[in-house]
């Protein structure tokens, strides 16, 4: 390294990543610049803080010259003299410092050396701005010696910080590395082999330039951008936490998609998402981008305290606004002021302000805490649907004209009915002989005639009631459930409620054919005729009616004459996965009436036909109940009943998004600030807004979340645009300009080339927030055009090619792993948005305490979607995805770590959802051509998108002839895998081509 | 310090531009010398460090090498297993005193619930005098082995809350677990297994989900891996139908000549990374089958801890959890779901549901106690049992139900651990005459883990990762170590 160079750039960076400040004859040494630095990356780890090694604390300047409990540190004018000095150089009979690592360098003790000689000067050490909350200024743009590399201004930057460092940039990467890098990188989707001659047969001088703008322009540009967007806004499928019930909330992830494809500029992107419901409306999309914050995990366990997990929702809409936007780790003043950085405990709940309105209704019964609040979901249809729904809708209505018609003609049957509707039929109540449990629970028979379930209580259960008949027909049997008080809460279920899911009925030794039943009230989602069919995923149940008698009425298929006493049987079947919801006490009658079912007249049309002087109202009612019954409007009727229906469907089958609202404020929103950051440990009040550091925002900013919006958004914040610009970087080049792009604090890394980030940002907001301008400006720079190839010179002086001397080679993320795979295989499905899939895994995966919900494992195509449709349990995220380091969604994501592990290998070799992958390429290889070469040079390519090499490719020609020998000598092993031997080779092969480390590298 | 170290290396590690430094001796590149000159370079190679999961040197002499942790998920009632109180028996179905529930919350109590004295039978066992009710009748068999912690308290009162800081230390879904961050300080002595392994009997996953044994923030490398008892034990290890195991290694054969191809291409030591892990996975193929394949053991051995091949039961685990300790897995992990005794029906209640979670657990507890001392594994093997949190002095009767149950309790709970330094045959710590409070001793969860990764040579105060501003410990800002638990 040159070490006579001083030059603006105080910093430079070592193959280490720390950094090193040098100088033979160095100006002053600012303590904050110079000596800070080497502090915290050498030895904040142990001396910092309030539980700082020794006591010395040297985060803090001040603390750092009084030192700890050995002494003063330094001797201001005496570095010789200084404990600092003589324990940094291992003087003193003491181990150096810092204590089992390697010694600072030469330069880093030169330079405390030099700053102790010149008086040990802290004055103002503590008080400098950090960087970051500084408005970034735009920087000249460097000159540098080899100009005409330099595309754009980002390559100047670059180059002259690889100038300083005696390095020189790499040569160009070829077209069929340089398309797949760009396609990838910009659509997450690797160039068909189709795309890639055509690129490389393209000779004009501009022809990179058109890819990228043509890649730029595609639908899958959005989706590709979505990806990391959906993990920073936590994206999730689920609620999180135990319950982990299913949401509806991929609009969301649609509306992402589309405002990238749109082009939507950051700053409306921006508040769109924290408050487009608080924008002057124009469409439901700035309500479904609020969906942002609604993302939030939600406990929904059953004795959750409904004001606690919905304080923990706000906190987390704080933290990941922070996280997002400013790149600030505010979320550690919960508990207490920032140690670091300048946010106090008050700024933090004074942001919390900003999302404590929120409409919320509790749902649920209070007295068993299975009461929840819930925020705002409304209902999005599409175009078709809406016109659906009002083609529905006038059907209805003109079925409603056409029953008007037909009472004209039934005046005469309305009277009939009113007069017998009174009559109520006479029930029998039949005397059981013996009544039995399959459980053995014990079925006592009571003096009422009613039967009483005890003892045993297992999850399903099946009674037998026998006795006998004493009428001489019978039209119907009714079940009548009665509570009793050794039932839980009075029964009538043995778990307060129960699901009859089977009735039969034997009379004289002989099944009963019955036709229809009601009940005189039946739970939502159930259904009083599902006994007769014996359909256990249904069935009679009575929930919130429990604690009451109720009663089911099922008439008999036709009338049952009864020659004389003749035994009963009847079978009551409680085979619902509803565990224990069995009937606790209960009682059979039968009826010889005509019109059995009549006798469920609900309890207000019987008293009403009893009634004298009706209202109009009544005779609104009365008239209801006589349509419902009569004859004469059945066709109408049913038709009504279809319309309904399809209205349900309809209804069911429109999407839902989840969106913030809030309550009118009357006055400033405040918060209370939580000691410690606990739930029930409250302070004082605070009022909404911003924190503290960046001075107070515009006046003219609304002090709502949506002023909160406006102030991130606008041009004058110092962290927006560059911590989105970095991101940015980060995404292309596997590292950011600021590595740590979630912590732009003093306790992140420091930026490796300020003026770069600098200059993005400031041309970030100067292009008005346009995304795809930056996006083009990296890819279309001489930067990013390099091959990544390394030397061993570079490797050295480089290793994390922080400096950019080479191309950025990295492996890819989980779903981008997924959508290569079956893209060269040519079985992914392209289609754009709509409700996420589930794509095949293991068995056994998802299993969820609680609830029954299923991995319902998508068919055909639809399992062949790109991988940021996957459905996203948070409880069981996708197995393949997570060994490849996909997050959870449980909380907002900056960086996902990459790490390389067996698992990996694991998956990407036997995993069924990508076998499948394997199987078409192999298939494809062999329709390639009949040469060995053409169907090798097809795969290779379709998963790497260049030629193989003389050397791969006779590698491969072995593998396959050694595969084709062994299966054909075990054909049944090769018919395991494809119709033949040949293509069984072949899709090994594929197998391997599909595990390259090139297949999965965007390199 | 070392922790700042670990931090470092493993950023270098995540980073996989260094992982020559670390990799598996392939290849030659001149990336070695310069890492050796580096300095850094020679500590790792001093430290035979060849991946992040490679073993690395506690922070002092540890007592204990490894960990079976038996998480009773759902919350076993203390009340009717170690903790007998007298004074609910006599006052039993009586009104709870008013100043026990001022201020107090509960998950589903309403109103003034009734006291609730156990219905079973207790007896003193070991030389400690252990207490312990009819429904453990192994438990006297190991009473002198074990360290019975009757003070134990947790902040949370729902279970996946409650699940997640007992196994993290923090209620909210997002940080390591105990396990991962076992593996991130002291890698794992089994090169073909992963360093952190859960097993699951009982109904279904615990109510903290996957996020009960999640790396969190550290690297996934990290993460349990559940051993499944039906399909794949570890998933995909399986290769798919028609390709037998010389056909894997063919095409391993070539990957490896292809990928090595690439190394030289682009002196990328991340490929070299990838070549090592498919060698890994092949040993994997092998390692985990032989692992998960109990019908070799012993009839005796059967016998004692009442396991039968093929089932998904606790026993099996137990087994299996000695099978994965003998080879060096440092955290073996056991959930048996289940023990959420409120009573809002028979299933549920103290008097069955209750009891048949004591029958399928009481024995094959101790078989492993007994099993591991017999083969002298004991001695550097902690074996901690207990749940999220503990149960209510009082009835819940939700919606009048007439089972008897108990509500959940965080302020006063039962655990027990032996072996790996943990003092054998002691009592610790005391509840008051309702077993509503801590009385003596009081110890939290943040103590629990202190202790635990005391006895496993970390101090928990150094063992942090740093991550989105600030270092993090699994005890949080918390924690102390219990030194009475030590032997």
């Amino acid at each position: 390294m040159n070490t006579g160079r001083w030059v603006a750039g105080v910093f430079a960076v070592s193959p280490l990543g720390f950094l090193l400040a040098n100088g033979p004859q160095p100006p002053k040494v600012q303590y904050a610049t110079d000596v800070a630095p080497i502090f915290k990356a050498h030895c904040a780890s142990c001396h910092a803080g309030k539980d700082a090694a020794a006591k010395l604390d040297l985060s803090v300047a001040a603390n750092a010259i009084k030192g700890g409990i050995s002494g003063k540190t330094v001797v201001p004018g005496k570095p010789e003299e200084s404990l600092l000095i003589v324990r940094i150089t291992g003087g003193g009979g003491k181990p150096q410092m810092p204590m089992g690592f390697q010694p600072l360098t030469k330069a880093q003790i030169d330079t405390i050396r030099t700053w102790i000689e010149q008086g040990a000067n802290i004055a103002g050490a503590d008080t400098v701005r950090h960087w970051a909350y500084i408005r970034p200024v735009r920087p000249s743009i460097p000159v540098v010696r080899q100009a005409k590399w330099i595309r754009n201004p980002i390559d100047a930057f670059v180059l002259a910080k690889l100038e300083a460092s005696g390095l020189k940039p790499s040569p160009e990467a070829s077209k069929e590395t340089l398309i797949r890098r760009v396609s990838l990188d910009l659509t997450g989707l690797p160039p068909s082999p189709k795309e890639i001659d055509a690129f490389l047969a393209d000779k004009r001088p501009d022809a990179y330039e058109r890819l990228v703008d043509r890649l730029l322009a595609s639908p899958h540009y959005g989706e590709r951008q979505a990806r990391p967007w959906l993990d920073l806004a936590r994206y999730a499928d689920s609620d999180g936490y135990e319950k982990d019930l299913n949401r509806t909330a991929w609009k969301y992830r649609d509306w992402v998609i589309d405002a990238f494809n749109r082009n939507e500029p950051y700053d409306k992107f921006t508040i769109d998402q924290l408050a487009g419901d608080l924008l002057p409306f124009k469409g439901y999309d700035q309500l479904v981008a609020t969906g942002f914050n609604r993302n939030t995990m939600m406990n929904l366990e059953g004795g959750v305290d409904q004001a606690e997990a919905h304080f923990n929702v706000i906190l987390d809409r704080v933290n990941t606004t922070s996280t997002v936007w400013l790149g600030s780790t505010i979320q550690c003043s919960r508990c207490h002021n920032h140690k670091y950085d300048p946010f106090t405990q008050k700024d933090y709940y004074k942001l919390a302000a900003y999302f404590s309105n929120s409409v919320i209704l509790p749902r649920g019964s209070a007295s068993v805490s299975e009461e929840k609040w819930f925020e705002s979901e409304i209902p999005i249809p599409s175009g078709r649907q809406v016109a659906e729904r009002i083609r529905l809708e006038s059907e209805q209505k003109s079925i409603a004209d056409q029953i008007a018609q037909i009472w004209e003609s039934q005046t005469t049957d309305y009277e009939a009915w009113e007069a017998s509707a009174g009559h109520m039929p006479a029930w029998t109540s039949l005397t059981p002989t013996l009544a039995k449990t399959e459980s053995g629970a014990a079925a006592t028979v009571q003096p009422d005639r009613s039967v009483l379930i005890s003892g045993n209580n297992p999850a399903q259960d099946t009674y037998t009631v026998q006795g006998r008949l004493d009428l001489h027909a019978a039209t119907a049997i009714r079940l009548e459930a009665l509570p009793d008080p050794s039932l839980p809460n009075k029964g009538p279920g043995r778990a307060s409620n129960f699901v009859l899911t089977g009735l039969s009925l034997k009379i004289g030794g002989k099944e009963v054919p019955l036709k229809d039943a009601v009940a005189d009230f039946t739970q939502e989602g159930f259904d009083p005729t599902a006994p007769l069919r014996h359909d256990a995923s249904s069935g009679w149940a009575i929930y919130p009616g429990n604690g009451k008698p109720h009663f089911l009425v099922v008439g008999f298929a036709s009338p049952i004459s009864n020659d004389g006493d003749q035994d009963v049987e009847v079978t009551l079947e409680h085979l619902s996965k509803y565990a224990n919801h069995l009937l606790g006490r209960f009682r059979l009658s039968f009826t010889t009436d005509s019109q059995p079912l009549r006798a469920v007249l609900p309890a207000n049309v019987q008293a009403l036909i009893s009634k004298h002087d009706r209202t109009p109202q009544d005779e609104a009612t009365l008239k209801s109940a006589y349509e419902s019954m009569s004859p004469a409007f059945q066709a109408t009727r049913d038709r009504l009943k279809d319309v309904r229906k399809k209205l349900d469907e309809l209804q069911n089958a429109i999407p839902t998004a989840l969106i913030m609202r809030d309550k009118p404020a009357h006055g400033p929103l405040t918060a209370n600030v939580h000691v410690r950051g606990e739930f029930l440990n409250t302070a004082e009040q605070v009022t909404a807004g911003t924190p503290a550091v960046f001075g107070p925002p515009d006046p003219q900013l609304p002090s709502n979340r949506l002023g909160l919006a406006e102030w991130i958004a606008s041009k004058s914040n110092p962290l927006t645009a560059r911590v989105q610009v970095n991101r940015i970087w980060e995404q292309y080049f596997g590292r950011g300009i600021v590595e740590t792009s979630e912590d732009f604090g003093t306790q992140g890394a420091r930026p490796s080339n300020q003026a770069l980030l600098d200059w993005l940002a400031t041309e970030f907001i100067a292009r008005n927030w346009d995304m795809k301008a930056i996006h083009r400006l990296v890819v279309t720079s001489a930067t990013y055009r390099q091959t990544s190839s390394a030397t061993p010179e570079l490797m050295k002086r480089d290793p994390q090619n922080i400096l950019m001397a080479r191309g950025p080679r990295f492996r890819m993320e989980a779903e981008m792993i997924r959508d290569t795979e079956l893209a060269a295989a040519g079985l992914l499905n392209l289609k754009i948005g709509g409700p996420s899939v589930y794509p095949s895994q293991p068995n056994g995966v998802w299993d969820t305490p609680y609830n029954d919900e299923q991995w319902m494992t998508s068919k055909g195509h639809e399992g062949l979607r790109r991988g940021l449709y996957t459905f996203w349990k948070r409880s069981s995220p996708y197995p393949s995805f997570m060994a490849f380091d996909a997050t959870s969604r449980e909380e907002c994501t900056v960086r996902r770590i990459r790490t390389n592990t067996p698992l990996q290998a694991l998956a990407l070799l036997n995993d069924q959802a990508l076998f499948v992958a394997a199987r078409a390429l192999g298939k494809k290889m062999i329709d390639a051509g009949p040469s060995e070469d053409k169907r090798l040079t097809y795969g290779f390519r379709a998963c790497t998108g260049r030629h193989p090499s003389p050397k791969e490719e006779a590698r491969l020609e072995q593998l396959v002839a050694k595969l084709e020998s062994r299966y054909a000598a075990d054909p049944k092993d090769a018919k395991k895998i494809a119709p033949t031997p040949a293509e069984a080779a072949y899709t090994l092969a594929a197998n391997v081509l599909l595990n390259l480390d090139e297949t999965i590298t965007k390199g | 310090m070392p922790d700042n170290l670990e931090r470092e290396i493993l950023k270098q590690i995540t980073r996989r531009t260094f992982f020559k430094q670390v990799g598996y001796g392939m290849g030659g590149l001149a990336l070695s010398s310069m890492l050796l000159e580096s300095g850094l370079g020679a500590r790792f190679q001093a430290q035979k460090r060849t991946d992040p999961l490679a073993p690395k040197p506690p922070h002092f002499r540890p007592k204990a090498k490894n960990i079976i942790y038996l998480f009773m998920a759902g919350a076993p009632s203390q009340l009717d297993m170690f903790d007998p109180k007298p004074m609910l028996v006599k006052y039993d179905r009586q009104e709870c005193p008013a100043e026990l529930l001022k201020g107090e919350r509960f998950a589903f109590i309403k109103g003034t619930p009734k006291l609730l004295g156990s219905p079973f039978k207790f007896e003193q066992v070991g030389k400690a005098g252990h207490w312990v009710s009819e429904l453990l009748p192994h438990f006297k068999e190991i009473a002198d082995d074990v360290a019975v912690i009757h003070s134990l308290s947790t902040t949370q009162f729902n279970h996946a809350p409650a699940q997640l800081f007992m196994n993290t230390g923090f209620q909210i879904p997002g940080r390591p677990s105990m396990g991962s961050w076992l593996s991130y300080g002291l890698g794992s002595e089994n090169k073909d297994l992963p360093g952190f392994v859960v097993l699951i009997s009982g109904d279904s996953n615990p109510d903290g989900g996957k996020s009960c044994w999640s790396s969190g923030f550290l690297p996934t490398t990290y993460q349990g891996v559940e051993f499944r008892s039906q399909g794949d034990p570890v998933l995909f290890v399986s290769n798919p139908d028609g390709v037998p195991r010389e056909i894997r290694r063919d095409t391993l054969d070539a990957l490896h000549d292809l990928n090595d191809m690439e190394l030289h291409n682009t002196l990328d030591p991340e490929v070299e990374t990838r070549i090592a892990q498919y060698e890994l996975s092949y040993r994997m193929q092998s390692s985990v089958p032989e692992l998960m394949d109990i019908s070799k053991e012993s009839a005796a051995t059967h016998d004692m801890y009442g396991t039968e091949p093929g089932k998904k039961s606790f026993a099996n685990n137990c087994l299996l959890a000695r099978r994965l300790v003998e080879r060096g897995v440092r955290f073996v992990q056991l959930y048996h779901r289940g023990w959420d005794t409120h009573g809002a029906d028979q299933a549920s209640d103290i008097k069955h549901g209750l009891v048949k979670r004591c029958e399928e657990t009481d024995k094959a507890a101790a078989a492993l106690i007994k099993d591991l001392k017999q083969r002298g594994l004991l001695d550097e093997t902690i074996v901690v049992w207990g749940g999220e949190f503990g149960r209510t002095p009082m009835n819940e009767g939700r919606g009048g139900s007439p089972f008897p149950g108990r509500d959940h309790h965080p302020h006063a709970f039962t655990m027990w651990a032996a072996g790996g330094g943990i003092k054998p045959g002691i009592s610790f710590g005391e509840t008051d005459e309702l077993g509503y409070t801590v009385a003596k001793d009081a110890m939290d969860v943040h103590d629990l883990h202190a202790t635990m990764l005391h006895l496993m040579g970390l101090d928990h105060l150094r063992l942090t990762y740093a991550f989105q501003g600030r270092n993090y410990r699994l005890t949080d800002v918390y924690g102390n170590v219990v030194p009475q638990l030590m032997s």
